[in-house]
Protein backbone atom coordinates (compact mmCIF):
# COMPACT_ATOMS: atom_id res chain seq x y z
CA UNK A 1 0.00 0.00 0.00
CA UNK A 2 3.01 2.34 0.22
CA UNK A 3 2.65 3.14 -3.49
CA UNK A 4 -0.67 4.78 -2.61
CA UNK A 5 1.01 7.14 -0.24
CA UNK A 6 3.46 8.51 -2.78
CA UNK A 7 1.72 7.93 -6.10
CA UNK A 8 2.04 11.07 -8.18
CA UNK A 9 0.55 11.87 -11.55
CA UNK A 10 2.20 14.63 -13.58
CA UNK A 11 -1.16 15.61 -15.05
CA UNK A 12 -3.29 14.91 -12.02
CA UNK A 13 -6.95 15.67 -12.84
CA UNK A 14 -7.52 17.31 -9.42
CA UNK A 15 -9.43 20.54 -9.93
CA UNK A 16 -9.91 21.21 -6.25
CA UNK A 17 -8.83 19.69 -2.97
CA UNK A 18 -10.91 20.64 0.07
CA UNK A 19 -10.22 20.17 3.77
CA UNK A 20 -13.17 20.98 5.99
CA UNK A 21 -13.69 20.93 9.73
CA UNK A 22 -16.90 21.70 11.55
CA UNK A 23 -17.03 22.74 15.16
CA UNK A 24 -19.80 22.47 17.70
CA UNK A 25 -22.24 25.36 17.29
CA UNK A 26 -20.78 28.15 19.38
CA UNK A 27 -23.74 29.55 21.32
CA UNK A 28 -21.88 32.72 22.32
CA UNK A 29 -20.41 33.51 18.90
CA UNK A 30 -22.55 35.60 16.59
CA UNK A 31 -21.56 36.74 13.12
CA UNK A 32 -21.19 40.30 14.45
CA UNK A 33 -18.64 39.47 17.16
CA UNK A 34 -17.01 36.86 14.90
CA UNK A 35 -16.38 39.74 12.45
CA UNK A 36 -14.80 41.87 15.19
CA UNK A 37 -12.13 39.28 15.94
CA UNK A 38 -11.38 38.27 12.36
CA UNK A 39 -8.48 39.46 10.19
CA UNK A 40 -6.97 38.15 6.94
CA UNK A 41 -4.45 35.36 7.52
CA UNK A 42 -0.93 36.18 6.36
CA UNK A 43 -0.72 36.09 2.55
CA UNK A 44 -4.48 36.31 2.07
CA UNK A 45 -6.79 39.10 0.91
CA UNK A 46 -10.40 39.69 1.76
CA UNK A 47 -12.77 39.19 3.30
CA UNK A 48 -15.61 38.23 1.03
CA UNK A 49 -18.92 37.27 2.53
CA UNK A 50 -19.74 33.55 2.64
CA UNK A 51 -23.38 32.85 2.05
CA UNK A 52 -25.07 29.61 3.01
CA UNK A 53 -27.73 28.53 0.60
CA UNK A 54 -30.60 26.36 1.58
CA UNK A 55 -32.61 24.72 -1.13
CA UNK A 56 -35.84 23.01 -0.25
CA UNK A 57 -37.24 20.64 -2.81
CA UNK A 58 -40.68 19.21 -2.29
CA UNK A 59 -43.80 18.06 -4.03
CA UNK A 60 -46.83 20.26 -3.75
CA UNK A 61 -49.99 18.94 -5.29
CA UNK A 62 -47.96 16.47 -7.34
CA UNK A 63 -45.73 19.23 -8.75
CA UNK A 64 -42.00 19.42 -7.83
CA UNK A 65 -41.14 22.84 -6.43
CA UNK A 66 -37.97 24.32 -4.97
CA UNK A 67 -37.36 27.37 -2.84
CA UNK A 68 -33.99 28.89 -2.00
CA UNK A 69 -32.75 31.26 0.65
CA UNK A 70 -29.30 32.56 1.55
CA UNK A 71 -27.82 33.72 4.84
CA UNK A 72 -24.37 35.01 5.58
CA UNK A 73 -22.43 32.54 7.70
CA UNK A 74 -18.85 33.73 7.55
CA UNK A 75 -16.00 35.23 5.56
CA UNK A 76 -13.67 34.00 2.81
CA UNK A 77 -10.10 35.01 2.06
CA UNK A 78 -8.19 34.41 -1.16
CA UNK A 79 -4.45 33.74 -1.30
CA UNK A 80 -1.80 31.65 -3.07
CA UNK A 81 -2.19 33.74 -6.27
CA UNK A 82 -5.90 33.03 -6.35
CA UNK A 83 -5.44 29.27 -5.92
CA UNK A 84 -6.18 29.14 -2.19
CA UNK A 85 -9.53 30.03 -0.68
CA UNK A 86 -10.15 29.75 3.03
CA UNK A 87 -13.57 30.16 4.62
CA UNK A 88 -13.89 31.10 8.27
CA UNK A 89 -17.47 30.38 9.26
CA UNK A 90 -19.11 30.75 12.62
CA UNK A 91 -19.40 26.97 12.82
CA UNK A 92 -16.47 25.75 10.76
CA UNK A 93 -13.52 26.04 8.49
CA UNK A 94 -12.98 25.12 4.84
CA UNK A 95 -9.76 25.33 2.88
CA UNK A 96 -9.69 24.86 -0.90
CA UNK A 97 -6.71 24.44 -3.17
CA UNK A 98 -7.59 24.98 -6.83
CA UNK A 99 -5.70 23.53 -9.81
CA UNK A 100 -2.84 23.06 -10.29
CA UNK A 101 -2.65 20.75 -7.30
CA UNK A 102 0.83 20.52 -5.87
CA UNK A 103 1.29 17.99 -3.08
CA UNK A 104 -0.61 16.62 -0.12
CA UNK A 105 2.04 17.97 2.22
CA UNK A 106 1.62 21.50 0.85
CA UNK A 107 -2.17 21.26 1.13
CA UNK A 108 -2.13 19.87 4.67
CA UNK A 109 0.50 22.27 6.00
CA UNK A 110 -1.27 25.34 4.62
CA UNK A 111 -4.60 24.08 5.98
CA UNK A 112 -2.99 23.52 9.39
CA UNK A 113 -1.55 27.04 9.44
CA UNK A 114 -4.94 28.57 8.57
CA UNK A 115 -6.77 26.32 10.99
CA UNK A 116 -4.53 27.62 13.79
CA UNK A 117 -5.59 31.20 12.89
CA UNK A 118 -9.22 30.12 12.95
CA UNK A 119 -8.74 28.36 16.28
CA UNK A 120 -7.55 31.58 17.83
CA UNK A 121 -10.86 33.19 16.91
CA UNK A 122 -13.29 30.46 17.96
CA UNK A 123 -11.40 29.02 20.90
CA UNK A 124 -11.26 25.39 22.05
CA UNK A 125 -14.65 24.18 20.86
CA UNK A 126 -15.05 20.46 20.11
CA UNK A 127 -14.81 19.32 16.50
CA UNK A 128 -17.87 17.46 15.29
CA UNK A 129 -17.15 16.81 11.61
CA UNK A 130 -13.95 16.32 9.60
CA UNK A 131 -13.74 15.81 5.86
CA UNK A 132 -11.43 15.58 2.89
CA UNK A 133 -12.82 16.08 -0.59
CA UNK A 134 -11.12 15.91 -4.00
CA UNK A 135 -12.93 17.09 -7.11
CA UNK A 136 -11.34 15.56 -10.21
CA UNK A 137 -12.20 16.19 -13.81
CA UNK A 138 -11.18 13.46 -16.24
CA UNK A 139 -10.96 14.72 -19.82
CA UNK A 140 -11.29 11.57 -21.91
CA UNK A 141 -10.52 11.38 -25.64
CA UNK A 142 -13.41 11.00 -28.03
CA UNK A 143 -14.58 9.01 -29.84
CA UNK A 144 -14.35 6.25 -27.27
CA UNK A 145 -15.32 2.64 -27.62
CA UNK A 146 -16.65 2.25 -24.13
CA UNK A 147 -16.64 4.39 -20.99
CA UNK A 148 -15.44 1.29 -19.16
CA UNK A 149 -12.10 1.61 -20.95
CA UNK A 150 -11.40 4.61 -18.72
CA UNK A 151 -13.49 4.43 -15.58
CA UNK A 152 -14.62 1.60 -13.37
CA UNK A 153 -17.58 3.32 -11.75
CA UNK A 154 -20.34 4.01 -14.21
CA UNK A 155 -24.07 3.61 -14.69
CA UNK A 156 -24.79 0.25 -16.31
CA UNK A 157 -27.03 0.77 -19.33
CA UNK A 158 -29.15 -2.22 -20.21
CA UNK A 159 -28.16 -3.70 -23.57
CA UNK A 160 -31.83 -3.44 -24.52
CA UNK A 161 -31.53 0.36 -24.44
CA UNK A 162 -29.78 2.72 -26.86
CA UNK A 163 -26.13 2.96 -25.75
CA UNK A 164 -25.46 6.58 -26.64
CA UNK A 165 -25.33 8.52 -23.36
CA UNK A 166 -25.84 12.28 -23.42
CA UNK A 167 -25.25 12.78 -19.71
CA UNK A 168 -25.43 11.15 -16.31
CA UNK A 169 -25.18 11.88 -12.62
CA UNK A 170 -24.37 9.15 -10.13
CA UNK A 171 -24.00 9.19 -6.37
CA UNK A 172 -22.95 6.30 -4.17
CA UNK A 173 -22.56 6.36 -0.42
CA UNK A 174 -20.20 3.72 0.91
CA UNK A 175 -19.64 3.44 4.68
CA UNK A 176 -15.96 3.13 5.64
CA UNK A 177 -16.53 1.16 8.81
CA UNK A 178 -12.82 0.69 9.57
CA UNK A 179 -12.33 4.47 9.64
CA UNK A 180 -15.63 5.33 11.26
CA UNK A 181 -16.26 7.41 8.17
CA UNK A 182 -18.47 7.73 5.11
CA UNK A 183 -17.43 7.91 1.48
CA UNK A 184 -19.66 9.84 -0.89
CA UNK A 185 -18.77 9.51 -4.54
CA UNK A 186 -20.40 11.78 -7.06
CA UNK A 187 -19.74 11.20 -10.71
CA UNK A 188 -21.20 13.28 -13.51
CA UNK A 189 -20.70 14.13 -17.12
CA UNK A 190 -19.94 17.84 -17.49
CA UNK A 191 -19.33 20.15 -20.46
CA UNK A 192 -15.83 19.46 -21.83
CA UNK A 193 -13.13 22.12 -22.27
CA UNK A 194 -12.98 21.53 -26.05
CA UNK A 195 -14.01 19.32 -28.96
CA UNK A 196 -13.24 15.58 -29.09
CA UNK A 197 -13.22 15.31 -25.32
CA UNK A 198 -15.74 13.86 -22.86
CA UNK A 199 -15.39 15.22 -19.35
CA UNK A 200 -16.33 13.32 -16.24
CA UNK A 201 -16.25 14.85 -12.78
CA UNK A 202 -15.21 12.37 -10.11
CA UNK A 203 -15.91 13.93 -6.74
CA UNK A 204 -14.54 11.93 -3.78
CA UNK A 205 -15.60 12.99 -0.29
CA UNK A 206 -14.42 11.07 2.79
CA UNK A 207 -15.74 12.40 6.06
CA UNK A 208 -16.57 11.53 9.61
CA UNK A 209 -19.35 13.18 11.57
CA UNK A 210 -20.95 12.93 14.98
CA UNK A 211 -17.52 13.40 16.54
CA UNK A 212 -16.50 15.24 19.66
CA UNK A 213 -12.78 15.75 19.19
CA UNK A 214 -10.99 17.99 21.64
CA UNK A 215 -7.51 17.67 20.18
CA UNK A 216 -6.42 19.12 16.84
CA UNK A 217 -3.83 16.34 16.48
CA UNK A 218 -6.65 13.84 16.19
CA UNK A 219 -8.04 15.83 13.27
CA UNK A 220 -4.78 15.79 11.33
CA UNK A 221 -4.20 12.10 12.03
CA UNK A 222 -7.67 11.47 10.68
CA UNK A 223 -6.90 13.53 7.56
CA UNK A 224 -3.87 11.31 6.86
CA UNK A 225 -6.01 8.18 6.89
CA UNK A 226 -8.70 9.88 4.79
CA UNK A 227 -6.09 10.87 2.25
CA UNK A 228 -4.91 7.28 1.86
CA UNK A 229 -8.50 6.12 1.51
CA UNK A 230 -9.18 8.81 -1.05
CA UNK A 231 -6.18 7.62 -3.10
CA UNK A 232 -7.42 4.05 -2.89
CA UNK A 233 -10.88 5.12 -4.05
CA UNK A 234 -9.48 7.15 -6.93
CA UNK A 235 -7.35 4.23 -8.10
CA UNK A 236 -10.38 2.01 -7.77
CA UNK A 237 -12.38 4.23 -10.10
CA UNK A 238 -9.93 4.46 -13.01
CA UNK A 239 -8.31 2.07 -15.47
CA UNK A 240 -4.77 1.79 -16.83
CA UNK A 241 -5.87 3.82 -19.88
CA UNK A 242 -6.69 6.72 -17.60
CA UNK A 243 -3.45 6.26 -15.66
CA UNK A 244 -1.58 6.60 -18.96
CA UNK A 245 -3.55 9.74 -19.79
CA UNK A 246 -2.70 11.51 -16.55
CA UNK A 247 0.88 10.25 -16.09
CA UNK B 1 -65.38 -1.22 -18.94
CA UNK B 2 -68.78 -0.16 -17.72
CA UNK B 3 -69.92 3.42 -18.05
CA UNK B 4 -69.88 3.83 -14.28
CA UNK B 5 -66.04 3.51 -14.15
CA UNK B 6 -65.44 6.67 -16.21
CA UNK B 7 -66.98 9.86 -14.85
CA UNK B 8 -69.17 11.11 -17.71
CA UNK B 9 -68.00 14.72 -17.44
CA UNK B 10 -64.31 13.78 -17.99
CA UNK B 11 -62.29 13.26 -21.14
CA UNK B 12 -61.04 9.68 -20.88
CA UNK B 13 -57.75 10.58 -22.60
CA UNK B 14 -56.75 13.33 -20.19
CA UNK B 15 -53.86 12.30 -18.01
CA UNK B 16 -55.06 14.24 -15.01
CA UNK B 17 -57.58 11.49 -14.39
CA UNK B 18 -54.59 9.44 -13.13
CA UNK B 19 -53.59 12.00 -10.56
CA UNK B 20 -55.32 10.41 -7.62
CA UNK B 21 -53.40 7.20 -8.31
CA UNK B 22 -50.07 9.08 -8.41
CA UNK B 23 -50.87 10.66 -5.06
CA UNK B 24 -51.48 7.24 -3.58
CA UNK B 25 -48.05 5.87 -4.53
CA UNK B 26 -46.19 8.96 -3.35
CA UNK B 27 -44.87 8.54 0.14
CA UNK B 28 -43.73 11.26 2.52
CA UNK B 29 -40.32 9.55 2.71
CA UNK B 30 -39.88 9.69 -1.03
CA UNK B 31 -40.58 13.43 -1.08
CA UNK B 32 -38.24 13.95 1.83
CA UNK B 33 -35.50 12.01 0.09
CA UNK B 34 -35.86 14.14 -3.07
CA UNK B 35 -35.53 17.25 -0.90
CA UNK B 36 -32.45 15.86 0.86
CA UNK B 37 -30.76 14.98 -2.43
CA UNK B 38 -31.42 18.43 -3.86
CA UNK B 39 -30.08 20.08 -0.75
CA UNK B 40 -27.05 17.81 -0.58
CA UNK B 41 -26.12 18.50 -4.20
CA UNK B 42 -26.58 22.22 -3.69
CA UNK B 43 -24.43 22.16 -0.55
CA UNK B 44 -21.73 20.26 -2.42
CA UNK B 45 -21.70 22.83 -5.19
CA UNK B 46 -21.59 25.64 -2.64
CA UNK B 47 -18.62 24.06 -0.86
CA UNK B 48 -16.58 23.55 -4.03
CA UNK B 49 -15.15 26.69 -5.62
CA UNK B 50 -14.40 24.72 -8.79
CA UNK B 51 -17.95 23.39 -9.20
CA UNK B 52 -19.50 26.72 -8.30
CA UNK B 53 -17.41 28.44 -10.96
CA UNK B 54 -17.96 25.69 -13.50
CA UNK B 55 -21.74 25.67 -13.21
CA UNK B 56 -21.83 29.46 -12.79
CA UNK B 57 -19.96 29.85 -16.08
CA UNK B 58 -22.31 27.41 -17.79
CA UNK B 59 -25.35 29.36 -16.53
CA UNK B 60 -23.80 32.67 -17.60
CA UNK B 61 -22.97 31.25 -21.05
CA UNK B 62 -26.53 30.03 -21.51
CA UNK B 63 -27.89 33.41 -20.46
CA UNK B 64 -25.60 35.24 -22.89
CA UNK B 65 -26.63 32.84 -25.64
CA UNK B 66 -30.28 33.59 -24.92
CA UNK B 67 -29.62 37.33 -24.93
CA UNK B 68 -27.65 37.12 -28.19
CA UNK B 69 -30.77 35.80 -29.92
CA UNK B 70 -32.95 38.78 -28.99
CA UNK B 71 -34.51 40.72 -31.85
CA UNK B 72 -34.60 44.54 -32.07
CA UNK B 73 -37.49 45.97 -30.05
CA UNK B 74 -37.25 43.01 -27.62
CA UNK B 75 -38.67 45.22 -24.84
CA UNK B 76 -41.43 46.63 -27.07
CA UNK B 77 -40.01 50.13 -26.37
CA UNK B 78 -37.69 50.12 -29.36
CA UNK B 79 -34.50 48.83 -27.66
CA UNK B 80 -31.66 47.68 -29.92
CA UNK B 81 -30.76 44.01 -29.88
CA UNK B 82 -27.43 43.36 -28.11
CA UNK B 83 -24.64 43.42 -30.71
CA UNK B 84 -22.00 40.73 -31.26
CA UNK B 85 -19.46 43.23 -29.88
CA UNK B 86 -21.38 43.62 -26.60
CA UNK B 87 -21.81 39.85 -26.27
CA UNK B 88 -18.11 39.22 -26.89
CA UNK B 89 -17.07 41.93 -24.43
CA UNK B 90 -19.42 40.40 -21.84
CA UNK B 91 -17.95 36.94 -22.39
CA UNK B 92 -14.43 38.29 -21.95
CA UNK B 93 -15.21 40.20 -18.79
CA UNK B 94 -17.05 37.18 -17.34
CA UNK B 95 -14.05 34.94 -18.06
CA UNK B 96 -11.69 37.40 -16.42
CA UNK B 97 -13.91 37.73 -13.36
CA UNK B 98 -14.30 33.95 -13.05
CA UNK B 99 -10.49 33.84 -12.94
CA UNK B 100 -10.76 36.15 -9.93
CA UNK B 101 -13.40 33.81 -8.44
CA UNK B 102 -16.27 36.25 -9.10
CA UNK B 103 -19.58 35.13 -10.57
CA UNK B 104 -22.42 37.42 -11.65
CA UNK B 105 -25.75 37.56 -9.85
CA UNK B 106 -27.65 38.11 -13.08
CA UNK B 107 -27.14 39.06 -16.73
CA UNK B 108 -29.74 41.08 -18.61
CA UNK B 109 -30.06 42.86 -21.94
CA UNK B 110 -29.77 46.61 -21.63
CA UNK B 111 -32.56 48.90 -22.79
CA UNK B 112 -29.80 51.29 -23.92
CA UNK B 113 -28.42 48.66 -26.27
CA UNK B 114 -25.98 46.12 -24.93
CA UNK B 115 -25.60 43.74 -22.02
CA UNK B 116 -25.61 44.48 -18.26
CA UNK B 117 -23.86 42.15 -15.84
CA UNK B 118 -24.98 42.52 -12.21
CA UNK B 119 -23.24 41.65 -8.95
CA UNK B 120 -25.28 42.10 -5.79
CA UNK B 121 -24.82 41.63 -2.09
CA UNK B 122 -26.75 43.08 0.85
CA UNK B 123 -27.71 46.64 -0.01
CA UNK B 124 -24.94 47.16 -2.58
CA UNK B 125 -25.02 46.55 -6.32
CA UNK B 126 -22.41 46.73 -9.04
CA UNK B 127 -23.08 46.34 -12.73
CA UNK B 128 -20.98 46.42 -15.86
CA UNK B 129 -22.71 47.90 -18.84
CA UNK B 130 -21.31 46.56 -22.13
CA UNK B 131 -22.62 48.90 -24.81
CA UNK B 132 -23.29 47.81 -28.38
CA UNK B 133 -20.56 50.10 -29.73
CA UNK B 134 -17.93 48.48 -27.51
CA UNK B 135 -17.58 50.89 -24.57
CA UNK B 136 -17.96 49.65 -20.99
CA UNK B 137 -18.86 51.35 -17.73
CA UNK B 138 -18.74 50.09 -14.17
CA UNK B 139 -21.58 51.39 -12.00
CA UNK B 140 -21.71 51.00 -8.21
CA UNK B 141 -24.63 52.08 -6.08
CA UNK B 142 -26.30 51.42 -2.76
CA UNK B 143 -29.77 51.76 -1.28
CA UNK B 144 -28.92 55.16 0.20
CA UNK B 145 -28.56 56.71 -3.23
CA UNK B 146 -24.74 56.77 -3.40
CA UNK B 147 -23.60 56.09 -6.95
CA UNK B 148 -20.21 55.94 -8.64
CA UNK B 149 -19.74 55.50 -12.39
CA UNK B 150 -16.37 54.57 -13.90
CA UNK B 151 -15.65 54.32 -17.60
CA UNK B 152 -13.54 51.28 -18.31
CA UNK B 153 -10.33 52.27 -20.06
CA UNK B 154 -10.50 55.88 -18.90
CA UNK B 155 -11.27 55.77 -15.13
CA UNK B 156 -10.35 52.14 -14.48
CA UNK B 157 -8.35 49.53 -16.37
CA UNK B 158 -10.14 46.29 -17.12
CA UNK B 159 -7.75 44.21 -15.08
CA UNK B 160 -8.79 46.16 -11.96
CA UNK B 161 -12.54 45.56 -12.32
CA UNK B 162 -12.53 42.37 -10.22
CA UNK B 163 -10.66 44.02 -7.36
CA UNK B 164 -12.98 47.02 -7.45
CA UNK B 165 -16.08 44.82 -7.35
CA UNK B 166 -14.75 42.82 -4.40
CA UNK B 167 -13.72 45.96 -2.53
CA UNK B 168 -17.13 47.55 -3.03
CA UNK B 169 -19.27 44.51 -2.27
CA UNK B 170 -17.10 43.36 0.62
Amino acid sequence: MSWLKNRHYDQAPIKEAIIYIQIEDPSSLTLANFWKSISPPQGYAGPQKVMMGQLRGQFEGGVPTATAKQDQIGYAFVGGEGKHVVQFRVNGFTFSRLAPYLTWEQLRDEAKRLWNSYRQIVGPLPIIRVGLRYVNQLDLPMPMRDLRDFIRLYPEISSDLPQQVGGFFLQVQIPQADLGAMLILNEAMVPPPGPNVASIVLDIDVFSQGLKLESDDEVWNMMETFRLRKNLVFEGCITNNTRELIS
Amino acid sequence: MTAAQVPPERDTFRFDRFRPAIHRVETPNYNERIGELLEDWWRRQEQSIFLKLKYGRIDAGLELHRISNLEPDWDSYGAEAPSATAIRASQEVLEELAGALILPSTIVPSAEGGVSIYFMTGDRTVYIENYNQGSQVLVMYDRHGNTEVLEVGRDIVRADIGGKILAYLG
